[in-house]
């Protein structure tokens, strides 16, 4: 045990010399920038000097007592520290950790665009090396200004001791973009409405100084109308005025420049004046005539004055909205210099078809007709144009005198596209006084103008005599029909020396007098209850021929006597090069009009009929033969023979 | 496959007067082959004979000589090949002695042919129509895009018509009656009875009941499109017409109101050549209620005109003669007790001879003369005329002349005036060109002007005009005139005038109607100038199923300085489907779209956009 506390006691002397010998520093918790004092306590400094190792990479040598040193860091860390004897036999070592007051301040607004006041708070050596990070270095003081063109995120380092510091105090800033304040018009005037609008700002609500007085909070966009020119300081200010930094800008109000412009001041009754609201701000302006109507209009407006006398015509802007009113006086007077003494005072419109405002026609249609009776007092010459669908059509310059009224037509409206159509009347001078014109109404049905004829077909013969039923489809709006019937083809068309029957039916058979070669030309009209023609066929030709076929009576015997009738026997011999073999005809014979026989026979078995007839004794009795060839749809007379018994 | 013949043949012998007869009937045979017909008679017979017929749609039975065999029957064979008909009917006659016997007795003997005969074609008998009719149209159109403010939001628009027609004739009376009903967004009455008439002919005796249509003394009475009743009764002898009417024209199914109704008659007496009248007419009008008529002015007027008059025609409708005097009691406003009264005298005489006509008019309405029976009346004034035209081979020459002086009363606010005017033109008809040439010369004095009327107090013009037509064909026409007017009072105006009328069709597939009209008015070196012209085309793409067709006007009017200077332009096209493709009895109906452009430029103002409608219209 006795054993034990002697080792203890030998280890303690041998340790503590080293213990004893030691760096000590002062203060003890340095800063960048402060004197550090070092020294040591146990070194023999009769042997020499001593060499001192800083740790930042300089040293110093000392000479004192104590070896006492001082020195400054520039960086922030901790170092180790060394100090040597000259002989190199102690050297004593210890650590120094260096803190850093020092810190960067950036003035606000953080906006590119705007300056920013940089200061490196506790700057221990000035000039100060700056670098902000966007590219930008210099060397200056602890404070300094510096402006981002851009915004984004940047890290400022200042390097003090002149930019020799190798650890640089840095701070990291977001620049944003700058707040603005823009307005539409650029250049406003007076009691025009201007739309600020204000960007960059993060409130959602923004107090609105406009400097004429007028402090609200409003929204990032509002408008505000300056009642005097001059120069205004417009300060916006964040967060409903909680942020003192305000967006400032100048606004420069110019002079109101609006007014209106007439270009006849003393017009004649219902003369166009055309009011020109000169400059005005908006399109719409609410134009108050003094006569008792007022229009909401653009900024060109033709008014016409329907009544004598001194009116005086308003105009405010903004469809009204605007406080300011521009007047202007408008003399009326009877005639003026630009007016005749011409006064449409009243005016009828119709169809010439059917007398009415309103008419169906079929498409294709090119005999609509329009009619204005026109009532008028004085003298002067009408310029008007009728107008299909307000598209302007046709020009009407009439010289109007001495009567009191006169009566206008439209000949022929064009033929028109299906569907409803208006015609009307616009007049160009002089105005009519009145308000409304009337208009009249067209439906263009897609019904076909056409009626449909049906039978006979076109180019068909007959024979003379022939009982020649008419046929055609009904036509939807007709009440009856007109069958034309002439020997010219353009005759009929035309309607001029023609034989015109009317029929309530689609059929007819006239009593004409046929001609045997001539040819004739037929059509149907169909009419309306008011006798317009409102449809018409095609044109069709018949002709009343000549045997094609050659049917020779060969042979006629007596069969039978009955009474007052008697049956004879006749046989007809066919020649033709015209018939054609392998078609079939069909043959009939008529007794005064009574079919007699009929039958059919193949063209190249037709060469002779044999047939008999039952006539009346002691008249003459008409026979005819009547030898048609056979299509799938007709039967086309080619031949007959007409005798008399 | 070989045919079987089907012949049943029921022998059977008949005794008739002592005669035994024997005949093999025949009831079925086959189509396309001979049908042999035997009868034997067993005593001497002079002649036997056939009677047939084919079908029931011939009149008369064909006879045929029956020859005697080897056997002694009596035979004849018909060749079926010919028959129109599967029915055969025959019977057999024989002379015996001087008597003829007939077999069967009373009937004939029918056969029923197998097979198909040759066909002929059936001729379609039309039914008869029924009296009643009924079409109508009907479209709705909606706007698809558009670029201009003040359409969009546009609502679709609808509109169309309903017309009835009926036609019944029995015996001697007839009654026809039409009407139609339509609907028009755009008019004050949308839904209207735009016309509507009822006729009932029996004899001499005709009552019309609608928007009538007859002709009356033209100084009393305008009739044309007025509702109400009219009755006529015409023989060679007398007339009688008998009529009340709206003196305007009614919308809807209204009937005449009470402050704008007419009613009179006329009685005529037909005295040789000459047939004299007299008319009577009695009511109120009041302009307000008229449906397509505007007026500046408002007032009932009430009044009565009766009339005289005579018209002939004398040596064959070569002089015609016409002479009537009226009278009216008028006030023009209903409310005063004051009518005033005065007359007016209208006469006329025309001479047609060959191709020479000429006439010659007088007229003279009094001031205070008036009608309610018509809407316009130009009165206090005075005219005599007269007119000459004469048509030589393919030119025809007219010349008018007529004098007019009005405020014959000299009343002191209104101006006296003369005019006398004369107009003459040569027409050259070659058949498809026709060309026209004519003067006009007005010239008017006024003696008296009233300076606070402000009234022109002269005026003289005149007036040359060119026409041309050319119509070479149904697919091509073109007229063309064009004129000089020389204003010498109006500020000395000179005005030149041109207008071109075009039709051009290719069948029935493309068709174009371009128009143009051009005026300009020089008034001392102040120019204005308008053009007006007018283009729409149809062009099937696709029969029955596609077509194209549009319209444009371009209207430009400039004004001496400019100041008030006008243009537009306005163009639509469409594009139509029609459903007749689909189903032919849509043949009528249709859908489309149209696109239209519009831009009109006033002074500096421009207003320029576009509108796209879709559409459909359904008719039938």
């Amino acid at each position: 045990m006795k054993r034990k506390k002697n080792l203890f006691f030998l280890v303690l002397i041998l340790t503590i010399p080293s213990l004893l010998i030691s760096i000590t520093y002062t203060p003890s918790s340095p800063l960048v920038g402060t004197t550090v004092n070092f020294r040591t306590d146990n070194f023999n400094y009769s042997s020499g000097n001593i060499t001192w190792h800083f740790g930042d990479g300089t040293t110093g040598t000392s000479t004192g007592s104590y070896g006492e040193i001082t020195h400054v860091y520039k960086d922030p860390g901790t170092y180790t520290v060394t100090a040597q004897d000259t002989f190199g036999y102690v050297d004593e070592t210890t650590t120094i950790t260096i803190n850093d007051d020092r810190s960067i301040t950036v003035s606000s607004p953080y906006q590119a665009g705007k300056p920013l006041t940089i200061t490196l708070v506790n700057a221990k050596s000035p000039p100060i090396k700056w670098d902000f990070g966007d590219g930008a270095i210099i060397t200056g003081s602890s404070t300094i200004t510096h402006t981002y063109s851009n915004s984004g995120t940047y890290t400022i380092k200042a390097y003090d001791f002149n930019g020799t510091s190798k650890t640089p105090v840095s701070k990291t800033i977001k620049i944003g973009n700058p707040k603005t304040i823009t307005w539409t018009p650029k250049e406003p005037y007076e009691d025009q409405k201007i739309y600020f609008k204000a960007l960059y700002f993060k409130g959602s609500t923004l107090k609105w100084d406009f400097g004429d007085g007028t402090i609200i909070n409003a929204p990032t966009t509002t408008e505000h109308t300056y009642n005097d020119p001059g120069i205004y300081t417009i300060k916006v200010y964040d967060y409903s005025g909680n942020d003192a930094y305000p967006a400032v800008s100048q606004i420069t109000v110019k002079k109101d420049p609006r007014s209106i412009v007439v270009t006849n001041p003393t017009p004649g009754l219902t003369e166009p004046v055309i009011f020109q609201a000169l400059n005005f701000f908006s399109d719409n302006v609410l134009w108050d005539f003094g006569d008792g109507t007022q229009e909401v209009g653009g900024p060109i407006i033709t008014h016409r004055f329907r009544k004598i006398g001194v009116f005086t015509v308003k105009a405010k802007d903004y469809g009204g909205n605007s406080q300011k009113i521009f007047e202007t006086n408008i003399t009326v007077v009877a005639q003026g210099s630009h007016s005749s003494s011409l006064v449409i005072s009243g005016i009828e419109l119709y169809f010439t078809n059917n007398n009415k405002n309103y008419l169906v026609v079929p498409t294709g249609t090119t005999n609509v007709g329009a009619k204005a009776r026109i009532k008028y007092e004085g003298t002067g010459i009408l310029n008007a144009y009728w107008a299909i669908d307000g598209q302007a059509y046709h020009l009407i310059n009439r010289v109007l005198s001495f009567g009191q009224y006169v009566e206008l037509y439209l000949d022929k409206i064009p033929s028109l596209v299906t569907g409803y159509h208006t015609i009307s009347i616009v007049f160009s001078s002089p105005q009519p006084a009145f308000e409304k014109i009337p208009e009249l109404g067209l439906f263009v049905s897609p019904i076909s103008k056409f009626v449909n004829l049906i039978t006979p077909y076109d180019k068909e013969n007959f024979a003379l005599g022939e009982n020649i039923n008419f046929t055609w489809k009904r036509y939807p709006l007709a009440l009856k029909y007109g069958f034309v019937i002439g020997k010219d083809a353009q005759s009929v068309l035309k309607g001029k020396e023609i034989q015109r029957f009317f029929v309530n039916n689609p059929t007819y058979s006239p009593k004409i007098s046929y001609k045997i070669g001539d040819k004739y030309y037929w059509m149907v009209e169909a009419y309306d209850i008011y006798n317009n023609v409102i449809a018409k066929s095609e044109l069709r030709e018949f002709t009343i021929v000549k045997n094609i076929f050659t049917i020779k009576e060969k042979e006629k015997n007596n069969l039978i006597a009955l009474g007052d009738s008697e049956f004879i026997l006749l046989n007809f011999e066919i020649t033709s090069a015209k018939i054609k073999k392998k078609k079939y005809y069909l043959i009939r014979i008529f007794v005064n009009n009574f079919k007699a026989n009929e039958f059919v026979e193949k063209g190249e078995r037709l060469k002779s009929i044999e047939t008999s007839v039952k006539i009346k004794k002691g008249v003459e009795n008409t026979v005819k033969v009547k030898i048609y060839e056979i299509f799938p749809d007709r039967l086309k007379l080619v031949s007959y023979k007409l005798i008399k018994l | 496959m070989k045919k079987i013949t089907l012949i049943i043949m029921l022998c059977f012998s008949f005794s008739l007067f002592g005669l035994s007869i024997s005949h093999t009937k025949i009831t079925s045979f086959n189509i396309g082959n001979s049908i042999p017909l035997s009868v034997k008679i067993p005593e001497k017979v002079k002649v036997v004979l056939i009677f047939y017929k084919i079908g029931d749609k011939v009149d008369q039975y064909q006879v045929r000589m029956m020859k005697k065999d080897k056997v002694g029957n009596y035979i004849y064979s018909l060749d079926s090949r010919t028959f129109t008909a599967k029915k055969l009917s025959y019977h057999f006659v024989y002379l015996k002695g001087k008597e003829y016997f007939r077999y069967p007795q009373t009937s004939d003997i029918t056969a029923i042919g197998q097979g198909q005969l040759i066909k002929l074609p059936v001729v379609q008998k039309q039914p008869k129509p029924f009296p009643l009719s009924i079409s109508g149209n009907f479209q709705e159109q909606w706007l698809i895009s558009t670029n201009d403010d003040n359409s969009k939001g546009e609502k679709p628009t609808k509109s169309g018509n309903l017309t009835l027609n009926g036609n019944f004739t029995s015996g001697n009376s007839q009654i026809n009656f039409s009407t139609t009903g339509n609907y028009t967004p755009t008019q004050t009455k949308q839904y209207n009875v735009s016309s509507v008439l009822f006729k009932y002919k029996s004899g001499n005796h005709d009552l019309e009941v609608g928007d009538l249509s007859f002709q009356a003394p033209d100084l009393a009475l305008s009739a044309y499109g007025k509702r109400g009743l009219y009755y006529n009764f015409s023989s060679n002898k007398i007339g009688i017409d008998l009529f009340s009417l709206s003196s305007q024209q009614i919308a809807g199914l209204g009937l005449p109101e009470k402050n704008s109704m007419v009613s009179g008659g006329k009685f005529s007496l037909k005295l040789g050549s000459f047939n004299i009248y007299t008319f009577y007419l009695s009511g109120k009008d009041d302009p307000t209620v008229g449906q397509n008529s505007s007026y500046s002015f408002s007032s009932v007027r009430e009044g009565s005109v009766y009339a005289f008059g005579f018209t002939s025609t004398l040596f064959n409708y070569a002089v015609n003669l016409n002479a009537s005097y009226f009278s009216s009691n008028y006030t023009k406003d209903a409310l005063s007790s004051e009518k005033k009264k005065d007359h007016a005298i209208n006469s006329s005489i025309s001479i047609n001879y060959k191709g020479l006509s000429l006439s010659s008019t007088y007229k003279e309405i009094g001031a205070y003369y008036n009608t309610v029976g018509s809407s316009y009346m130009s009165n206090n004034q005075r005219s005599a005329g007269a007119s000459f035209g004469y048509t030589f081979s393919k030119i025809t020459l007219s010349a008018n002349y007529s004098h007019m002086e009005s405020n014959i009363a000299k009343l002191d606010t209104i101006p006296e005036s003369k005019t006398d005017n004369f107009n003459s033109s040569i027409n050259l008809n070659l058949g498809k060109i026709s060309l026209g040439i004519g003067y006009t010369a007005n010239k008017q004095r006024t003696t008296t002007n009233d300076e606070s009327s402000g009234l022109s107090s002269n005026m003289d013009t005149s007036n040359f005009t060119l026409n041309l037509s050319i119509t070479p064909s149904s697919h091509f026409s073109w007229s063309l005139s064009g004129g000089k007017s020389l204003n010498k009072s109006l500020d000395e105006k000179t005005s030149y005038s041109f207008n071109s009328n075009m039709n051009i069709s290719i069948g029935n597939f493309f068709s174009l109607t371009p128009s143009f009209t051009y005026l300009k008015e020089d008034k001392k070196g102040s120019i204005s100038e308008t053009i007006t012209s007018y283009l729409s085309y149809n062009l099937t793409l696709i029969p029955n199923a596609f077509s194209l067709s549009g319209s444009a006007s371009y209207n430009d009017n400039k004004t001496p300085g400019g100041t008030m200077d006008s243009k537009s332009i306005n163009a639509s096209s469409r594009l139509t489907l029609s459903f007749g493709w689909l189903w032919n009895k849509l043949s009528q109906s249709s859908a489309y779209v149209e696109a239209s452009y519009y831009k009109t430029e006033y002074t500096a103002l421009t207003n320029e956009y576009y509108k796209i409608y879709g559409s459909i219209l359904i008719s039938f």
